[in-house]
């Protein structure tokens, strides 16, 4: 075990520091009741206080202490990234998978739904969809779902159509393997590679797309600690109070780092054509 | 082949009617519509004069049909060309497409001809040196881009530029035509920003397929016949590592028109994208319909044009 | 990449040294000049694309902006001081005795910016417009409607208002510039003002250009009916949607004055000082109310004394001091500083519920009222658009309420169709809606929120006794009699202290303007004094 992990340090580094990361994101999401010293929304200090001893972080227009929201916002973070992806690709996969390998009128159908939804632009679906379920969390969740699954879907089809072409699966079927036992002992574990790409991808990309949505008011509610509301914020206040743009903005850089690194890392391992090195 | 073209045409209009439907729908699923919005906007009439008000706009402007009867007027004008009158700006929407669209195009070609100019060779580099300095580098320069969202950069770059330069990008919009060079004052930095952002998958996308392609036989066989290195990864790795980036490239750019929506409104660049937004808050139905169909449109025909691309690039894909 | 940005930056750099270098040599004979100075193009921003352009029919600001310097009125505020009423196309006029007749002697050889002559029958057509029951005008034809009879045109140079009754607002209303005049022909030819063709009028600027989302021009009427005006060439604004884009816009001087909605924030001015030493940063009154509404028609608010409870329990100088940076006048229904003897003392609406520093009592007070009824407290949504810091004095608010035992959980609305929510009663309580007047007169503020039949009572709340003191003193033509009138209103709403409609204070903002710009003196309304008519740059 050791020595595995001692080996992935040392041929993926990057993969590995993009693991600690990932690592710290989700001990201080887990951690954040304990880890920080206010609640995210007391507006029980001054504004604009920059940071020293007694706000490390500073405090915002509102004066709320920064560090409880960042560290609230991790949490925020982790929730609405790891959900709506999990759903979201999850969903599409097997969307895509399913209708991929059976083919015909199915596939035909589903193929014109996720070209229809994805002709749409995502900010306005996702701006769409948010005035018409009202600004929370959760609707921001159900929004990314809804953007998240038709790129899944039309991934993994692809993928599945390889899979179906496969002249193993035909001589399969031919002898008279159920397709249930050909779903389950051949199509899910190859599609299983890009899944797991599509989903550390994207962990990172529904935390940004959650922040641009708040710059034009559809994100989640703008007193929930979500860094992209923090960033919204703050630009209105660059020069006066830098530090309102400088922690938020690190942490989103630095989680998208390390679910990007790691998630690369993951892809170099587990895609057997790029295992093996050539000179 | 021209089969080919007929029937991925075809698929053209279930693809439209669908996205044109779902966005009919999703429109009069959000609250409030024109009428509202006009008559309660001003709060200074009298609250009873305001109902009368608003059953005669609806009336006006057939809000008060049923909506299987709205859509199916709609699109029976939209087939022709014809895309009603904007409910905000009075006028035909036609006007408004043909104002707008050029200006968005324009600033998605400039940012994808950046993105692919960056990005490209930055994934190459990235392969050829695999797990190497400049491969870590290149990496994370590329990630560098995704990690903040595109407002910012906007906002920073805005920033930055007023107060280290004293130097603020037009605040008109002059078109290419009319004035090239003023025109790209203002549209670059928005090219840059959003190229900066998009860069990165493909980036990875250039990286992984040329990292493919290089242990290829037909690669190997390259090598063993004594041609120079250059030659191995110029001529044969990367024509066929960049098929599937072409297609990237391709779905992505023909998505690009919509994604401009933020940088449109920090740059101030009056396009389809600042105009769309516009028209969802405003509810201006017919100007989104159409918007909306014509980014449609334009994503079919650049994945059309891509996929066709591909087939003649790739020798070993043709469509009989 | 990296190559390519530094030779932008080099050349960005160089560019700057050269402009530098220039202007400090073009500046150097920099006399004090008091004498107005021609030419010169002004510029400054509107916060959104008008879209339709009839100022007659519209209401938002920023179609005020892109019109005012193109039409006359009637009368306007004075562009030397803009507090007085004065003659814009009327020379003068006179009142009859009954107060309920008014005479308009109109200018003589006036002409259209398109070459046709001026005349009353102008004036005739764009009152009739205005004032017709079928026509929706928000802003002139809702101020006007109640007060006028009719219009008619004596001759070609007199135009004469019959009045329901001797309305002492009927002359700043009609000075509003909402009110002006459009051209008849203009009118048949169009049938309405929204597209750019139709910007006919008299004023002291022509309509030189829309460009959509982009930007507007005026360019100087060589005609002006007032010889030697306006001072400027012409006008241009851009369309700068988002703060921090008209922040730069200001610090990269682009623009030469902020004068729009919303005003900039106490950091936005701090960062512009900073960044430019050449303009002058000031604080000015917008005329505009910043209001909470509770909708009576519903529960928990339909009970009076849970009203009582929000109306005490509501933080006002906290909230004028933290959501308006200080920029504001809590508590006060009618400000001293825009109606001046109209409203009450301050010290005395210092001692008001709900007023009341420290705050321990009514908090105290407040408690207990919501106790009565929730002894669990209230858990409420509580509406808010999504515009300006409308969100931030919400979060605000909220923690104010959570003191008396009332919960809130914010629900954010888009900015248009907020507005389509409110109207329609679909809301608990609404956090914060600024209400701005279109006239300055002591009248306004109550029919716009108080009264039964207000556009902007979203709580539907009906107090007779507010209506009819509000009537009568909408037609009391005694100044004296009109003040004991509006202090009695004033009184009584700040002792009842249940209704729908909650003033936390009159709205205040920081705003700024190029030390080269000169006689630029805001109105008193948002809307007013846009014109630029008497405007000049120095060198």
């Amino acid at each position: 075990m050791k020595a595995a992990f001692t080996r992935f340090v040392v041929r993926q580094p990057l993969g590995a520091a993009g693991a600690v990361v990932v690592l710290v994101l989700i001990a201080v999401a887990l951690f954040a009741p304990i880890l920080a010293p206010h609640g995210p929304k007391d507006a029980a200090f001054a504004p604009y206080v920059a940071p020293g001893r007694e706000f490390p972080m500073g405090t915002d227009q509102l004066g709320r202490d920064l560090l409880s929201r960042v560290i609230w916002g991790a949490r925020l973070s982790l929730y609405v990234g790891v959900v709506s992806v999990v759903f979201g690709i999850t969903l599409g996969s097997v969307w895509g998978a399913v209708t991929g390998y059976l083919g015909g009128a199915a596939d035909a159908g589903s193929q014109r739904v996720v070209d229809s939804l994805m002709a749409l632009p995502p900010i306005i679906l996702a701006l769409s969809l948010m005035a018409a379920l009202g600004q929370s969390v959760d609707n921001v969740i159900l929004a990314l779902v809804i953007l998240l699954t038709p790129t899944a879907a039309r991934t993994i089809r692809s993928v599945a159509l390889g899979v179906a072409a496969n002249p193993f699966i035909e001589a399969a079927q031919a002898t008279g393997a159920s397709q249930t036992r050909i779903i389950f002992r051949h199509l899910i574990p190859n599609c299983m590679a890009s899944y797991i790409v599509l989903v550390t991808t994207n962990i990172s990309y529904a935390i940004v797309v959650e922040a641009s949505l708040s710059f034009i008011g559809a994100g989640a509610p703008p007193d929930e600690p979500s860094w992209g509301g923090m960033l919204t914020a703050g630009i209105q206040a660059l020069e006066t109070a830098p530090w309102m743009v400088f922690f938020p903005g690190l942490a989103i850089s630095l989680a998208v780092f390390g679910l990007n690194l790691l998630g690369d890392s993951i892809r170099d391992l587990t895609d057997p054509r790029l295992r093996g090195g050539l000179g | 082949m021209s089969t080919y073209i007929l029937h991925r045409l075809l698929l053209f209009i279930p693809t439209l009617f669908g996205a044109s439907i779902l966005i009919f729908v999703l429109m009069r699923l959000v609250p409030g519509d024109i009428a509202e919005i006009l008559v309660y906007q001003t709060g200074s009439e009298a609250s009873a004069v305001q109902q009368k008000q608003i059953q005669q706009i609806r009336r006006e402007l057939g809000l008060d049909r049923p909506v299987v009867t709205q859509y199916l007027d709609w699109i029976g004008g939209a087939v022709r060309g014809d895309f009603g009158q904007s409910y905000v700006q009075r006028r035909p929407v036609i006007d408004i497409l043909k104002e707008r669209f050029p200006r968005s195009m324009e600033l998605a070609a400039l940012t994808l001809v950046i993105a692919i100019v960056w990005a490209v060779p930055l994934g190459v580099v990235s392969a050829v040196r695999q797990n190497g300095p400049l491969d870590y580098l290149a990496r994370l320069i590329s990630l560098s881009g995704l990690s903040l969202p595109l407002f910012f950069t906007g906002a920073l770059i805005l920033y930055g530029l007023v107060r280290f330069f004293r130097w603020l990008p037009p605040l008109e919009f002059v078109a290419f035509t009319e004035n090239p060079v003023e025109n790209l004052k203002q549209l670059i930095w928005p090219a840059l920003a959003q190229a900066y952002y998009i860069s990165a998958p493909i980036t990875r996308l250039t990286r992984s397929q040329m990292l493919e392609v290089i242990r290829q036989d037909y690669v190997r066989t390259a090598r063993a016949k004594g041609l120079a290195e250059r030659a191995v990864i110029y001529r044969h790795a990367l024509r066929n590592s960049l098929l599937p980036v072409v297609t990237f490239i391709g779905w992505w750019g023909g998505r690009l028109l919509g994604g401009l929506v933020i940088m449109e409104m920090i740059f101030v660049v009056p396009g389809m994208g600042s105009a769309l937004i516009q028209a969802v808050s405003q509810r201006d139905y017919p100007a989104v319909q159409a918007m909306i169909f014509v980014m449609a449109l334009v994503f079919l025909i650049v994945n059309l044009a891509v996929d066709l691309l591909y087939a003649w690039l790739d020798p070993r894909i043709r469509y009989a | 990449m990296t190559m390519r940005l530094s030779r932008r930056t080099r050349r960005a750099a160089l560019a700057v040294a050269v402009l530098f270098t220039l202007g400090s040599l073009m500046a150097a004979p920099a006399a004090a000049q008091e004498k107005p100075r021609p030419g010169g193009t002004l510029t400054w921003f509107d916060y959104g694309d008008p879209g339709r352009l009839d100022v007659h029919a519209e209401s938002p600001l920023v179609v005020q902006q892109a019109t005012a310097g193109v039409y006359s009125g009637l009368l306007h505020y004075d562009p030397d001081e803009p507090s007085k009423v004065v003659g814009d196309l009327a020379e003068r006029w006179t009142v009859s005795p009954d107060g309920k007749t008014y005479t308009f002697h109109l200018r003589k050889n006036v002409k259209w910016h398109d070459g046709q002559p001026f005349s009353s029958a102008d004036v005739k057509a764009s009152f009739d417009r205005v004032l017709n029951p079928d026509f929706k005008s928000p802003k002139c034809g809702a101020s006007l409607k109640p007060m006028v009879a009719s219009v008619e045109a004596v001759d070609a140079n007199t135009v004469e208002f019959k009045l329901k009754f001797a309305a002492a607002p009927f002359l700043p209303s009609i000075a509003s510039a909402w009110c002006r005049v459009a051209a008849k022909h203009i009118l048949t030819k169009y049938g309405d003002l929204n597209s750019a063709e139709a910007q006919i009028g008299t004023g002291p600027f022509k309509f030189k250009k829309y460009e959509r989302g982009s930007v507007i021009e005026w360019e100087k009427n060589p005609n002006y009916f007032i010889p030697g005006l306006p001072y400027v060439d012409g006008v241009k604004q851009y369309i700068l949607v988002g703060g921090p884009t008209q922040l730069a816009a200001a610090k990269a001087s682009k623009i030469m004055l902020w004068d729009a909605w919303p005003p900039m924030r106490k950091t936005q001015a701090d960062e512009l000082a900073r960044a430019r030493t050449d303009v002058d940063i000031y604080q000015a009154p917008i005329n505009t109310m910043f209001f909470i509404f509770l909708n009576s028609k519903k529960p928990p608010f339909d009970n009076a004394d849970l009203r009582r409870a929000v109306n005490l329990a509501v933080d006002r100088q906290d909230l004028v001091g933290k959501a308006l940076e200080g920029a504001g006048v809590p508590c006060a229904i009618l400000d001293p500083k825009l109606v001046g003897d109209f409203a009450l003392p301050p010290d005395e609406v210092a001692k008001a519920p709900g007023c009341r520093q420290p705050k321990e009592q009514d908090l105290a007070e407040a408690k207990k009222l919501v106790e009565k009824h929730h002894p669990n407290g209230l858990d409420i949504e509580v509406a808010v658009r999504q515009v300006g810091n409308y969100v931030d004095r919400a979060q605000l608010l909220l923690a104010q309420l959570r003191k008396v035992g009332i919960r809130g959980t914010l629900k954010t609305h888009e900015s248009a169709a907020g507005y389509a929510a409110f109207g329609k009663g679909d809301f608990t309580i609404i956090a914060t809606q600024d209400r701005a007047m279109d006239v300055n007169e002591p009248s306004g503020i109550f029919h716009v929120a108080y009264t039964t039949q207000a556009g902007s009572n979203y709580g539907q709340y009906s107090d007779p006794k507010v209506d009819d003191l509000a009537d009568r003193a909408l037609r009391e033509s005694n100044r004296d009699k009109r003040k004991q009138l509006y202090w009695e209103l004033q009184r009584y709403l700040l002792a009842k202290g249940d209704h729908a409609s909650v003033a936390v204070g009159w709205v205040e903002g920081w705003f700024f303007k190029d030390q080269k710009l000169r006689n630029y003196k805001p109105g008193l309304t948002t809307y007013d004094n846009n014109t630029f008519m008497k405007v000049w740059i120095a060198q």
